[in-house]
């Protein structure tokens, strides 16, 4: 069973992750329009870690440091391959979310939700269309 | 695989939640030692084992509720599909998440059951109201041609939606349905922002 802190700690190294790839597959992108979406959704992340880092302080844990180098998925050849990256980025913040939601109570659950509502917004974008259950991708009981 | 081209919609919308998460960001303090022991994006996604699986009456009736508004949404759907077909191929994949969500909260039901019309819907009399798609849509705004309207109208009930999942997922003890209607209401909250750029 996810223990809250288990779920928090989840939560910012999927943020932590998230900012990483938004700078790398930001910086590679070439369309503008683009590259200033994952500007801003960088921003997001960044200020999201801040929130969850506050989040496991409250619960008296202190986050644990980010790994030194995050090995990417594939590698970000083009515009597809960045944006890939970046909706599977998303994803993995849902899950998260998703995971502290059923674990959290009061306004840390509240909170989670809207985040979670957040990172599918962005996901579908990145996509271009939309998935029934993000954060739970794979991982509905059939 | 270009992302759309992200617009002031989504940014408005994405404002929107940020308020909402700036309000739980004030008074935390930024670290300097944060982070996370996973190293691949791959790796965030849990396999959490949550036990409370159990449904008590109160989760079934939420459960329950919660399914009556995806059949709303549904209706919706098919009457913007029955009044404007030629947004069938953009509202279809929609509709299906709905469906599914309809499913998840209703196990055991027959799986046709969401589908009291096929989502290439040939306009049938019966089909139902468009007005369901219609009448809401911004009565000040200025002249929208129906089918602006009609996405207009189901990015609104998308939002509202969404905003209810939230305020469902704060009223149940049972974690693993929190967890799918919190998913549910991302699914949504994703609709009302691919609805409002939709062309």
């Amino acid at each position: 069973m996810t223990t809250l802190l288990a779920a928090l700690q989840a939560a910012a190294a999927a943020e932590n992750a998230a900012v990483y790839g938004y700078s790398v597959a930001g910086a590679r992108l070439r369309d503008r329009t683009l590259k200033g979406a994952a500007r801003a959704d960088y921003d997001v992340h960044r200020a999201q870690l801040q929130a969850v880092t506050g989040w496991l302080e409250t619960s008296g844990a202190t986050a644990p440091a980010p790994p030194p180098v995050y090995q990417l998925p594939t590698p970000i050849t083009d515009d597809a391959a960045a944006t890939a990256l970046l909706t599977r980025l998303e994803e993995a913040c849902c899950a998260t979310y998703a995971d502290l939601v059923a674990v959290a109570t009061g306004d840390l659950r509240r909170a989670a939700a809207l985040a979670l509502q957040s990172a599918a917004i962005r996901e579908s974008s990145w996509r271009r269309g939309s998935t029934p259950f993000p954060g739970l991708v794979g991982r509905l009981p059939s | 695989m270009p992302a759309s081209p992200p617009s002031l919609t989504r940014r408005a919308a994405l404002r929107l939640l940020g308020a909402a998460l700036l309000a739980t960001v004030a008074g935390c303090r930024p670290s300097k030692k944060s982070a996370g022991a996973s190293t691949s994006p791959s790796e965030t996604g849990l396999t959490p084992d949550r036990t409370s699986t159990t449904t008590v009456p109160p989760s079934k009736a939420l459960a329950a509720r919660v399914a009556d508004d995806e059949r709303k949404l549904l209706a919706a759907y098919d009457a913007a599909i029955a009044a404007q077909p030629e947004l069938t191929s953009t509202l279809a994949p929609l509709r299906a998440d709905h469906a599914a969500h309809l499913v998840a909260l209703t196990p055991g039901a027959p799986t046709t059951a969401p589908s009291p019309h096929p989502t290439s819907a040939t306009p049938t009399p019966s089909v139902a109201n468009p007005s369901v798609a219609t009448s809401a849509a911004n009565p000040g705004s200025p002249a929208q041609s129906p089918r602006a309207e009609t996405l207009a109208d189901l990015a609104a009930r998308e939002h509202a939606a969404a905003a209810a999942r939230v305020n469902d997922v704060m009223s149940t003890d049972d974690g693993s349905l929190a967890r799918l209607l919190a998913s549910i209401g991302g699914c949504e909250a994703a609709h009302a922002n691919l609805l409002a750029v939709a062309k």
